[in-house]
């Protein structure tokens, strides 16, 4: 198949989202597609940069770019899923969350007026697709809510997922992620000041919270119960996953979530918590992990009862990772859905 | 309580760190480790056949085995414990001074650990009796003496079941050769995993050392390639290269071409087999004379067909040719050949000591002088009765003596039939045929019958080769 991949780039800032676009071409080219990606690039502000890139991507058909037929248009993110195409299914990563659940409480005339225009624009544009999917529930239920477009919810496995494996638990919490607010890792910090057990925390990875969250340890006196790690490489991360008793990840309304899915490619369990959006869709309260109130003490609680019953915690793991499988999460399933009839 | 030390998080940092490594050098380690050879699995052939414990036995299970085996075994049947080593040895010890195995049987069957036991084991009933008599009667001479008559009297009866004895004493027999072949073959095994360790060594060196052989081969080919332009190109006088050498390098080089070509216009299978047809019986009419040929030769063997097809026969041919890369050729073919020219080979053997002589499309490549000259050869090798076989093409198609016959730039001149009949003659042979062979197929001729038609057909289309058949008359051997 002749498939165009649309999505967003932002100059020299790269995150997930990187590994997620690649990530699909790169599976479309191994299973011999003929793939070309066009990237919009994306800027935050002023807003009228996004009513431009919004009416320049409504300009595109793509049908026969040059005389050259393309079969079938994938899109990824606003606002490139505005381009026009018969065969268009669209594989929704986020919308553009300030006009939607992020919308502030008192917006100004222009952020009114710019929300208007964008809710209009994924009402129109969204509703054009033949097929629209989710990158997660959490997703699909945003775009329920908001703009009243119902899709399926599609899952991927998290990069590099052939290479998580598992060992016998030592005595510590692991939370991989980038050290900002909305991940929460002061609910963790905080919970080790209630801790029973003797378990240790280590938290990996770096972000703009790092010096409040260093400041948080020292303040809490807690040096000798919780670490932060800071970068790691990937065969670190691969035995930090194998190596601990359980995966702490309780972010505020995550969309997805990889961490999730890698502690449970681990037979790890998963403490989260009720308002955290995408991990819920996987994780199951006493089943593959905790969900608890998002409240240190009742963290510290689900970390003490994995430490006092490790046979549980380890049951608990692997449940985990049967349920990964069964919700057939893989590249195979993706491109097929991607690419079946519409 | 846990026993367990609680890890301080440096150490469970370090653990990562020491795992993270370990598996980086496993990740290497692994493509190597498929290399190495796996032992052979041990093979026992204990569990098939061995002893088994079960509710009935019969005596002879127990009596196939000796000795300490035996006892091991009686417990384990009818006590269902493996032996103490008291017991172990008092029976061993009553076997080795001349207790039978029997009364071992009946000592454990009647003992009281065993009075609970459900075990039965058949065959034994005179081996209690006589146990009972023995211990109930008083002890006198007589009394024994009747119960060995007795014994004697019963032996039929109680002998052993013989059926069932060879059987088991071919599985005690299989069972104990089957170790000793696994065993050998394990060594063996070893042997051979050893040796073909040494042996891959060896080809790598030898492969290296190949290289290193091919790479010297490219050198001197180019080396010979220059001083061949210099000795060609270069101008009269100012030749420095080692000029023999060159053209012996040369002469090898139009060896080769010849080889090529020849193996270019290779004759078809049809050709070679209707060969076969013509000369065979002419042949067969010399073996009937001669008894099995004993000297025959080819002269200009060329890649050896000829040769080939007498040895279809049993029939051992000399070849000789100008052509090294020919006799190269025919020696791989496992052929007796040797590089000469054809004058001087048959100048150096004696008269009449030929039976066959034969040579196939060369005498169109020599000049006249040297044809007489051969000849002269043919006529004063031969054995009396012995035969002369010349094939060349034949110049009465005109296709051939206008155009095929040039294909070979070695060709000199066409030999016509008549000019051939006539030399034989002359030289005292006795012409048996002249035979035409290879036409043109039928497809390539005219259509039609007519006179025109046959004669165009006749010289364009006709037999492309001819063969001379002749003997050496008895009569001229003794002049």
């Amino acid at each position: 198949m002749n498939i165009i991949v649309t999505a967003n780039t932002v100059p020299f800032i790269h995150g997930g989202a990187d590994y997620h676009i690649e990530g699909l071409i790169e599976e479309l080219k191994i299973r011999g597609h003929q793939v070309e990606s066009i990237r919009f690039p994306f800027r935050f502000n002023p807003d009228s940069e996004l009513v431009n890139l919004m009416a320049f991507c409504e300009s595109q058909n793509y049908t026969c770019p040059n005389g050259k037929m393309v079969d079938r248009v994938i899109s990824l993110q606003f606002p490139a899923y505005g381009v026009h195409h018969r065969n268009q299914v669209i594989w929704l990563m986020h919308q553009h969350r300030e006009a939607y659940d992020l919308f502030p409480d008192r917006p100004t005339s222009e952020q009114a007026l710019l929300q208007d225009q964008i809710v209009d624009y994924d009402n129109r544009t969204i509703a054009n697709a033949a097929k629209v999917y989710a990158n997660s529930a959490c997703v699909a239920s945003r775009l329920r809510e908001f703009n009243h477009i119902e899709s399926e919810p599609l899952y991927h496995p998290p990069h590099a997922w052939q290479h998580f494996y598992n060992q016998e638990a030592q005595d510590f919490i692991f939370f991989p992620s980038r050290l900002e607010e909305l991940k929460r890792q002061d609910l963790l910090i905080e919970a080790a000041t209630h801790l029973e057990s003797p378990v240790k925390i280590i938290i990996g990875g770096s972000g703009g919270q790092e010096e409040a969250y260093q400041l948080m340890i020292d303040n809490f006196d807690l040096a000798d119960r919780v670490r932060l790690i800071g970068r790691f490489s990937e065969p670190e991360k691969f035995t930090y996953y194998a190596q601990c008793l359980a995966v702490f990840f309780a972010p505020k309304d995550e969309d997805y979530g990889y961490i999730t899915l890698e502690a449970m490619l681990s037979s790890k369990p998963v403490i989260t918590c009720t308002d955290s959006g995408g991990p819920l869709e996987f994780v199951e309260d006493q089943i593959t992990g905790y969900v608890c109130d998002p409240d240190p003490k009742a963290i510290a609680r689900a970390i003490d009862k994995l430490y006092a019953d490790k046979q549980k915690a380890k049951s608990m793991g692997q449940a985990g990772r049967r349920k990964y499988h069964a919700a057939n999460i893989s590249w195979d399933n993706v491109i097929e859905t991607l690419l079946g009839p519409l | 309580m846990r026993q367990e030390k609680n890890l301080s998080i440096d150490e469970i940092m370090q653990n990562v760190g020491k795992e993270v490594a370990h598996r980086s050098t496993y990740d290497l380690d692994k493509a190597l480790l498929n290399l190495t050879p796996q032992p052979a699995p041990k093979i026992s052939l204990d569990p098939v056949i061995s002893f088994s414990q079960k509710s009935i036995y019969h005596r002879d299970e127990f009596t196939a085995y000796d000795d300490l085996e035996f006892v091991e075994n009686a417990f384990l049947g009818i006590l269902q414990r493996p032996a103490d080593e008291t017991g172990l040895s008092e029976y061993v010890h009553f076997l080795r001074n001349g207790g039978d195995k029997e009364s071992v049987l009946v000592t454990l069957l009647s003992s009281d650990e065993a009075k609970n036991s459900t075990v039965v084991v058949a065959g034994l009933r005179w081996h209690r009796i006589h146990k009972s008599l023995r211990r109930l009667l008083p002890k006198s001479r007589y009394i024994a003496a009747t119960i060995d008559k007795l014994d004697r009297f019963f032996a039929p009866w109680y002998r052993s079941n013989p059926a069932l004895s060879h059987q088991l004493s071919i599985q005690r027999a299989v069972n104990h050769h089957g170790q000793a072949t696994s065993l050998y073959l394990e060594r063996h095994l070893q042997t051979y995993a050893e040796q073909a360790e040494l042996q891959a060594a060896q080809i790598k060196q030898l492969s290296m050392q190949m290289q290193v052989n091919q790479n010297d081969l490219a050198t001197s080919r180019g080396l010979t390639h220059s001083l061949l332009s210099r000795l060609e190109g270069g101008p009269p006088g100012n030749n420095a290269g080692p000029i023999k050498s060159s053209q012996v390098n040369q002469q090898h080089k139009f060896d080769a071409f010849y080889l090529a070509f020849e193996d270019a216009c290779r004759g078809t299978d049809e050709e070679t087999s209707s060969k076969l047809q013509l000369y065979l019986p002419h042949i067969q009419q010399v073996v009937d004379q001669f008894g099995p040929l004993t000297s025959a030769v080819d002269i200009g063997c060329g890649r050896g067909e000829w040769l080939d097809l007498l040895r279809q026969f049993n029939i051992v041919a000399h070849g000789v040719d100008l052509n090294q890369v020919m006799i190269d050729h025919c020696l791989v073919q496992g052929h007796q050949v040797e590089q000469a020219d054809a004058l001087t080979w048959m100048q150096e053997q004696q008269s009449q000591s030929q039976h066959l002589v034969s040579s196939f499309h060369v005498i169109e490549h020599i000049p006249f002088n040297e044809y007489y000259l051969w000849f002269e050869q043919f006529s004063r090798i031969l054995a009396p009765g012995g035969m002369l076989i010349l094939e060349t093409p034949n110049p009465e198609n005109l296709l051939v003596s206008s155009h095929t016959f040039y294909h070979d730039p070695t060709h000199l001149n066409p030999i016509t039939p008549t000019l051939l009949e006539f030399t034989a003659k002359f030289f005292g042979l006795q012409v048996l045929a002249i035979e035409r062979l290879n036409p043109y197929p039928e497809s390539a001729k005219i259509k039609g019958h007519d006179e025109l038609t046959e004669r165009v057909n006749g010289h364009l289309c006709g037999p492309q080769d001819f063969g001379l058949i002749a003997i050496k008359p008895q009569a001229l051997a003794a002049l």
